[in-house]
């Protein structure tokens, strides 16, 4: 998804008057010219330049073609699929993040690997072993070799 | 010369030969699969090295990059698909000699000067990191605000993309940097009252949810698949190399030098050693007519410069603390965890890591040729295994990678939001290398920028107090009137060409 630069400065722009207005909130500790307020000031001005750049650009450009889209729309945009894969992918790693405490890491990893090939037209053949052993040699590597603590949620009476 | 032996008793422990072996062969089959780029590699290696010792986990990122890189030319000479970008530069040079029939001759002399490339490159930095270290001991948070500087306007410069939106990039990266508590007086910055974000955004998700989850997003919205290799089978690999090397012995000397010394470069990596050397390559060529239709003489120039970059980043990662690319971006981040302070006095406190990091890139080389060879000959296999299968495996690798570093899905939050920004900032032609290295050097560009503000009492002509440091803020700024006239030129441009 490509948008104008017109836009993409004008996005850049606003984000950057945001940082510099919230930076002026900062303290400053009594007698210093520089406090925490000074690199966001610095970087939302910085930012807020190439803003402004892309903007005078992205007009320029677009008088001397006369227009022209705003945004152009990539491939996935237009096949329903494809955006599907993209959203299936976010939706994914989204449900992990809110499932995985009461769902346990296995149940929610097995979920989204299952759901995942299924978008992505992986044949049943294959999409059972891995969904199933996937999670499992993860567990393996970084539960017990690695103690990191993947919540068991829905399985803690049989956790190992 | 203590040091040095030290450094091989701690490289040939077991324990690190068997993370040299098995990273060699993660870095190929990662190499080999394309859309899958060396510092994606190593982003999903990371949570790994954070539970090992620093010298199997500087051991295990080097070995990765470069059999990495190695192994990116597969794909491109069986499927005209760069494995990595870095192996973007002769892929048509070897596509054409596989048409010809003669893949085993384009893979072999990639794996051949891929190796030689990463020897020299190793002893260029063995030769010249000591000795820039121990000029660089007398450095103070002058010198070190101007090389931060410094290196986050390398990455603009070298960028190839247009300067405003580089420039964006770095300050996005260096906005990020100032998320958490700051340095000054321990006020919250941007935290919005989250706990999590007092530490600031963790390096390890933002990695990975910059290179690999943006990855997956291209992936799965292209709905790529791979096709079959063009030739079936490879022979002998290296039949006739010693004759070829023999020939552009020349080549492969300017090349790997060449190739260091852009490695070298702070935001410059081994794509653009590639390109230069191969564009050198093509114009002092004897036949130039030859290019494009399986020139083995660019596969030369162009296979020992990336793998030579390679080690060149390495060079003001080790002295300065400034990576030389996003994987040594990643390195440092990873030394840091470990209580590691890249910089001159590693090489005064802990030599032996230094020398270790030396001997792991001596033994990848070496590695490479068996396991390159060996990847050479199951290319086929590795090539077929569908992204379809292996993108929704890398994304829970993702996933459990971000959270294993502080057990917290917090950072899981943190990969997510930040592969959707960088799948956005791609495909509006902002390069994400400058942001990760705004991340990276931005707390420490801050950092020193205060310790000599206090030093010097507020007064900003303290920054040019000392000889080097006036020397090194006169370049950058240098650089910076450079840029904006490049900015301003690009602008111009676009007005009357459209």
């Amino acid at each position: 998804m490509r948008v104008d630069d017109t836009i993409l400065g004008a996005i850049l722009l606003a984000f950057a008057v945001a940082v510099v207005a919230y930076a002026q909130t900062f303290p400053t500790l009594g007698g210093m010219a520089f406090g925490p307020d000074l690199f966001p000031t610095v970087i939302g001005c910085g930012l807020g330049v190439c803003g402004i750049g892309l903007m005078v650009t992205g007009v320029v450009r677009r008088r001397s073609r006369n227009g022209g889209p705003w945004i152009d729309v990539a491939p996935w945009m237009r096949s329903r699929d494809l955006a599907g894969n993209l959203l299936a992918v976010l939706a994914a790693t989204l449900g992990y993040i809110l499932l995985s405490d009461w769902l346990g890491f296995h149940l929610t990893a097995m979920a989204i690997l299952a759901l995942l090939f299924l978008k992505l037209h992986v044949r049943l053949l294959i999409l059972i072993p891995f969904a199933i052993a996937v999670p499992l040699i993860i567990h393996y590597a970084f539960y017990s070799l690695l103690r990191v603590p993947l919540p068991w949620g829905l399985l803690t009476p049989i956790a190992w | 010369m203590e040091a040095i032996i030290g450094a091989f008793g701690l490289v040939l422990d077991l324990e690190v030969m068997l993370v040299i072996a098995a990273s060699a062969i993660y870095g190929v089959m990662v190499g080999g699969i394309p859309g899958l780029t060396a510092t994606m590699s190593v982003a999903l290696l990371v949570p790994l090295t954070y539970f090992m010792d620093p010298v199997p986990a500087i051991a295990a990122i080097v070995t990765t990059t470069a059999t990495a890189i190695f192994a990116g030319d597969i794909p491109g000479a069986l499927l005209r698909m760069p494995g990595t970008p870095a192996s973007a530069a002769y892929v048509d040079e070897s596509f054409a000699l596989t048409r010809q029939g003669k893949a085993d001759l384009a893979l072999g002399t990639g794996l051949v000067t891929a190796a030689i490339g990463g020897m020299i490159g190793t002893i260029i930095l063995m030769a010249v990191a000591p000795q820039l270290a121990r000029f660089a001991i007398r450095f103070s948070s002058d010198e070190y605000f101007w090389l931060g500087c410094l290196g986050l306007t390398c990455a603009v410069l070298i960028s190839g993309s247009s300067v405003l939106k580089s420039f964006a990039s770095l300050f996005i990266g260096l906005f990020i940097a100032t998320i958490g508590i700051d340095v000054a007086v321990g006020h919250p910055r941007f935290t919005f009252g989250s706990i999590e974000l007092l530490d600031g955004v963790s390096f390890i998700p933002a990695m990975i949810g910059m290179f690999a989850l943006s990855e997956i997003l291209r992936t799965v919205a292209r709905g790529a698949r791979v096709r079959g290799p063009e030739q079936g089978s490879v022979g002998n690999v290296f039949a006739g190399i010693g004759r070829i090397l023999l020939r552009f012995r020349l080549n492969v000397v300017r090349s790997s030098v060449l190739g260091t010394g852009i490695g070298s470069l702070p935001g410059a990596g081994a794509d653009i050693a590639a390109w230069i050397s191969f564009t050198l390559s093509k114009r002092f060529s004897k036949k130039p007519e030859a290019f494009g239709k399986g020139a083995v003489e660019g596969i030369v120039d162009g296979g020992s410069a990336n793998n030579a970059a390679v080690a060149g980043a390495w060079t003001p990662a080790l002295v300065f603390g400034i990576p030389g690319d996003t994987v040594t971006a990643i390195a440092i981040g990873i030394l840091y965890l470990k209580g590691v302070n890249p910089g001159p006095l590693v090489f005064t406190q802990s030599p032996d890591l230094v020398y270790a990091v030396f001997v792991a890139f001596l033994c990848a080389n070496l590695v490479l040729i068996p396991v390159g060879f060996a990847a050479i000959r199951l290319s086929g296999l590795v090539l077929r295994v569908p992204q379809a299968v292996l993108m929704p495996i890398i994304l829970v690798f993702c996933i459990v990678g971000s959270f294993a570093i502080n057990s917290t899905v917090f950072a899981v939050w943190i990969m997510l939001v930040l592969g959707v920004v960088a799948f956005f900032m791609e495909a509006n032609d902002i390069p994400v290398a400058p942001a990760i290295l705004g991340i990276v050097l931005g707390t420490m560009v801050e950092d020193n920028f205060m310790v000599t503000m206090l030093k010097d009492n507020g007064n900003l002509l303290g920054f040019f107090d000392r000889p080097i440091a006036a020397a090194l803020g006169a370049l950058t700024m240098t650089i910076w009137v450079y840029l904006i006239f490049r900015g301003v030129r690009d602008a111009r441009r676009a007005g009357t060409t459209g």
